[in-house]
């Protein structure tokens, strides 16, 4: 008897190993063929402070983290009630603990699950240079089926520099666990996974924007560090400089946002990326190039808001200042992707967007994808390529460079285009771009800058819409993926619910929106803010059919398929 | 000297890089001389107008690019550094100056301008200090003296200590450092052309009155001299030489040897080989 | 005033020439600029009288050029290594901090009186430094040409009176532009 999925949890602290147990499990279960997801919590301390890695694992795709814990490996018990809310039990859920670090705590053990006591810490000892984690791992290997090869290759890929006797150590040690597993009988084995061969990537969201940008064309970006933004631009840094583009750290983000604008200037798509507090210290520069029409893409991967807020974990709260942000009439682009794969094929478009729109792109992420890694199928390329309309300049006809176009975009001079020789300006301007303030150039120029974004045919990446039903979720950005799971569930059932998933967030496209909405009469709008943002944006721009639900709750916990089926539940 | 008999005809003129904006700087304005000084600069260097950027923010003096016919970019208040940055190092065939005033310089864009004394792009910055903010009407400026009490923000003065560019560019890291005053558009057209043709970070504070807030300013004329020494490669000699001037000395403080800052961007791999990494 | 100061203008006709071509150049140049700052500030009267002192600068260029074309092409000069009598630049070239936008023509008449001394003077300088003796006739002679054209300026000047304190009066305050 296997099941379709199985969520795991190791917990303990510094020293364990927590998150490279995590990550080996998953990197194996890929190895073996299965899909996987996983994502990671741990205290304030630089190291050694508790952790949490979480995975998913299943012969299918998984979309989203489990609604409860299978299993949980406790190599200590340190500071858990950190993660108490994180790990929710029930009581089919299993505890392997190692008794000499005592009790479980009360808050988990009062989920009623099972416990296993297993000596890791014991084992470990027996093996030289044996290590906790991998007694861990042995253990939910076997637990879930997970043959012995694919410890084995991983452990090889992990520890192949540390040496022989380092990748000994490790897979007796998990041996050693897999021995003491024998006879638990827990019925967490996980179904064999269908192998199709087709090619898979084990990718986490961060890594699948940097790669959207630099597919797409990127060949500048400076950067500053931010919390969960940071390894975007540790992705980026050597992959530019392998494809001849450039990345620069700058002092802060004011400074990242403007020298990518002026790259875009000189012709060269351009990319930064960052969190909320450093999207609000870039918001005046982003009206600078909406106003001078210099496109530039920026990935704000959200994280709990406000202020410094809760920088580790996940919320989808920058929708308004990505919006709104902006002083004066700035209409741009805002983007959002839906999964972690689609972070590459969002950033990939956003890119080209931007360019082709002459206008700043900002990339709504978070970090529940920015920072979690999952096994998908290798995403298809995408057509998306940076393409700016450059000026044909003519001798002796001057160069207008906001000249007004009936698409709203004009063709662009770059430096090093004799003839097109002009100054750029956030100062309001004429078609010839010197300032103005007069107000036909004002009107001009609004409704031009406006024009070009509203005119623009998207095409069918705007929303992912799939499915048929009187009853439809309508979400956007990380929420998609519970949202998908929870449909699946009731479409197994035969209920079949509607989703519409939305990329593009701005400019709002409100008759594809009702479209897509035909026909409902039961509508679930998903979010993860506090103050419903989504649905209020919604709401300042169309009336939206049928009765409306809406589930907003902030972060810092994940969206769960369970607490979406729920709520489809009492709708359908 | 260095003559040749050549047709002066022959080359381009000042006037060929000024666009056909007339300036609204107030008569008087220093910055005038500025403007004609980078003109006769690029005009003895011969730059492609087409290959040029002129960067700034905003102010009075930020106003420069609309009146050249380069490529300009007018940036937002203190980020012309940055901008400017990204600029060149995307674009590392371009020629870039970038033009700001004290207040946008030094006071918002404070940071960048460490950063970028710091990093050492290959640019050079003519920042036109008047030691007040004269689009805003007259307020103090981090160069102004504590004492000045003609604004209306710090009647009593600002009870401040300026920052003095020079020792700050020194100290920064900048490769090139030069004073000029605006009452000398020659000299100051020669320092512009030498710092554009050093390498790495070039600062040339050119010290311009402002006829309208600081009138008495006037007397600049009489203070400024030759600071007295030659250009050293030595930042700590520069910095000991700028430390004892008395913030009119004239010249070129520092013609350094630091290697500009400009990462190499030659591709070695594809994308696709790129994403094999992701590959399970 | 040090015999080394004129010493390129003094040295070759070829040089005396450029000089004196950049004289009234870059005195052209700067009354036209003054003349634009000027319109700029809606001062129609001295913005035009700076646009006639411009158009005499350039007759004087022209006149110097004229001459100059007896005597081959001129050598290629950078604007710093033009060597001037105790002035920066051209001596030609009005003083921009004199400037004002409510000035009077009293005072744009001044400037352009110091202009010519300052022309005359420099030319003087080079007469007596040279040892050209080319050189020296026609340095003397432009110097004469400049004494007429301060003799032009001061006539021109009885016409403008200093004006009483309080020109420099505006009731409003200064504007903010950006």
């Amino acid at each position: 008897m296997t099941v379709d999925s199985v969520t795991i949890a190791f917990v303990g602290s510094g020293g364990a190993g927590v998150m490279t147990a995590g990550q080996m499990l998953l990197d194996a279960a890929a190895h073996v063929g299965w899909y996987g997801h996983m994502s990671r919590s741990s205290g304030p301390q630089i190291r050694g402070g508790e952790a949490a890695a979480f995975v998913r694992l299943s012969p299918q795709p998984v979309q989203a983290p489990g609604d409860r814990f299978d299993l949980i490996v406790a190599f200590d018990w340190q500071n858990i009630e950190r993660f108490a809310a994180e790990l929710p039990l029930s009581a089919d859920s299993v505890i392997v603990t190692d008794p000499s670090q005592g009790e479980i705590p009360a808050v988990l053990a009062a989920s009623g699950a099972k416990t296993i006591a297993l000596p890791i810490k014991d084992i470990a000892a027996t093996i030289p240079g044996g290590r906790v984690n991998m007694v861990g791992l042995g253990a939910v290997a076997a637990v879930i089926g997970l043959p012995r090869a694919g410890i084995e290759k991983v452990v090889e890929s992990a520890l192949g520099k540390k040496g022989e006797a380092a990748i000994q150590a490790s897979i007796a040690g998990a041996e050693g666990g897999a021995k003491a597993a024998v006879g638990w009988n827990l019925g967490l084995e996980l179904a064999a996974p269908a192998k199709s061969g087709a090619p898979r990537w084990n990718i986490s969201g961060n890594e699948a924007a940097g790669l959207g940008a630099l597919k797409a064309g990127v060949k500048f970006c400076a950067a500053y560090p931010i919390t969960p933004a940071t390894e975007v631009l540790e992705w980026l840094a050597p992959a530019l400089a392998k494809t001849g583009g450039t990345l620069v750290q700058a002092e802060d983000e004011i400074a990242s946002i403007n020298m990518c604008i002026g790259a875009s200037f000189g012709g060269v798509p351009s990319v930064t990326a960052t969190a909320g507090p450093g999207l609000s210290l870039m918001i005046e520069a982003l009206g600078l190039a909406i106003s001078s029409e210099t496109p530039v893409v920026v990935v704000d991967v959200m994280r709990g808001g406000p202020s410094t807020g809760i920088p580790t974990k996940s919320e989808q709260s920058d929708l308004n200042i990505a919006v709104y942000g902006m002083h004066g009439d700035a209409p741009h682009l805002v983007v959002a992707p839906t999964s972690i794969a689609d972070c590459a094929y969002t950033t990939q478009w956003a890119v080209h967007l931007a360019e082709a729109i002459q206008t700043p792109c900002i990339v709504l992420s978070d970090q529940a994808m920015g920072q979690s890694r999952a096994v998908v199928d290798k995403p298809a390329d995408a057509p998306f390529k940076a393409q700016r309309l450059l000026a044909t300049l003519a001798d002796g006809v001057p160069y207008k460079r906001y000249a007004n176009t009936p698409s709203g975009i004009s063709p662009a001079a770059i430096p090093g285009m004799p003839g097109g020789e002009h100054t750029a300006d956030g100062l309001e301007h004429a078609e010839s771009a010197l300032p103005s303030s007069q107000a036909s150039d004002h009107q001009k120029q609004l409704d031009k800058r406006l024009r070009k974004l509203t005119q623009y045919d998207y095409g069918a990446p705007w929303a992912d819409v799939e499915g048929e039903g009187e009853v439809a979720v309508l979400t956007w950005g990380s929420a998609t993926g519970p949202a998908r799971e929870a449909i699946a569930r009731l479409a197994a059932q035969g209920k079949k619910v509607r989703l519409v998933a939305m990329r593009l967030i701005a400019p709002l496209q409100p008759e594809k929106l009702a479209e897509a909405l035909k026909g409902v009469s039961k509508l679930l709008i998903l979010e993860q803010t506090h103050g419903a943002q989504f649905h209020k944006y919604l709401r300042a721009h169309m009336d939206l059919p049928g009765a409306v639900t809406v589930f907003s709750r902030p972060g810092p916990l994940p969206i769960r398929a369970g607490e979406v089926h729920e709520k489809l539940v009492s709708l359908v | 000297m260095d003559t040749h008999l050549i047709e002066q005809a022959a080359g381009p003129t000042p006037q060929d890089y000024k666009s056909e904006v007339k300036p609204i700087w107030c008569p008087g304005c220093g910055d005038y001389s500025v403007l004609a000084a980078v003109t006769r600069a690029f005009a003895t260097m011969g730059l492609e107008k087409h290959n040029t950027a002129v960067v700034s923010g905003i102010g009075c003096s930020s106003r420069i690019p609309a009146y050249t016919s380069a490529y300009g970019f007018h940036g937002v208040h203190g980020r012309a550094l940055a901008a400017a940055g990204g600029l060149k190092l995307a674009r590392p065939e371009l020629t870039v100056v970038v033009f700001g005033g004290d207040g946008d310089g030094f006071s918002i864009g404070g940071n960048h301008f460490l950063h970028a004394c710091r990093r050492n792009v290959d640019m050079t910055y003519v920042v036109m200090d008047n030691q007040v903010y004269g689009m805003t009407k007259g307020q103090a400026s981090p160069t102004t003296e504590p004492t000045w009490c003609e604004s209306k923000l710090t009647p009593e003065g600002t009870g401040v200590n300026p920052i003095q560019p020079v020792q700050l560019a020194i100290a920064c890291g900048a490769n090139f450092v030069a004073r000029g005053f605006s009452g000398d558009p020659n000299g100051v057209a020669k320092l512009i052309v030498e710092a554009i043709k050093h390498p790495g970070f070039s600062v040339v504070q050119v010290l311009s009155p402002c006829v309208t807030f600081r009138p008495e300013q006037k007397g600049w004329k009489s203070a400024v001299h030759p600071y007295g020494r030659e250009p050293t490669e030595d930042p700590a000699l520069a910095m000991r030489a700028a430390l004892e001037d008395d913030g009119f000395g004239l010249g070129i403080f520092l013609a350094g040897n630091r290697l500009p800052f400009a990462p190499a961007g030659k591709a070695v791999a594809s994308i696709d080989e790129l994403e094999q990494e992701f590959a399970v | 005033m040090t015999t080394a100061r004129v010493q390129n203008g003094a040295s070759s006709v070829g040089l005396f020439l450029a000089h004196a071509v950049e004289l009234e150049s870059e005195a052209a140049d700067r009354y036209d600029e003054l003349a634009d700052s000027l319109e700029a500030y809606n001062n129609v009267e001295v913005a035009q009288l700076f646009r006639d002192l411009a158009g005499y600068s350039r007759k004087h260029r022209d006149q110097v050029k004229s001459i100059a074309d007896e005597f081959g092409p001129l050598p290629k000069v950078a604007p710093w290594e033009f060597q001037w009598d105790h002035t920066a630049e051209s001596p030609e070239a009005a003083a921009f901090e004199n400037a004002h936008y409510l000035m009077t023509p009293h005072h744009a008449l001044k400037m352009a009186e110091v202009c010519e001394l300052q022309g005359q003077k420099y030319y003087a300088a080079v007469a007596s430094e040279t040892k050209d003796p080319t050189v020296a006739t026609l340095a003397r002679e432009f110097a004469d040409e400049e004494g007429g054209h301060v003799e032009l300026v001061r006539r021109w000047l009885e016409r403008y009176p200093t004006p009483p304190e309080g020109w420099d009066e505006d009731p409003d305050p200064p504007n903010y532009s950006e």
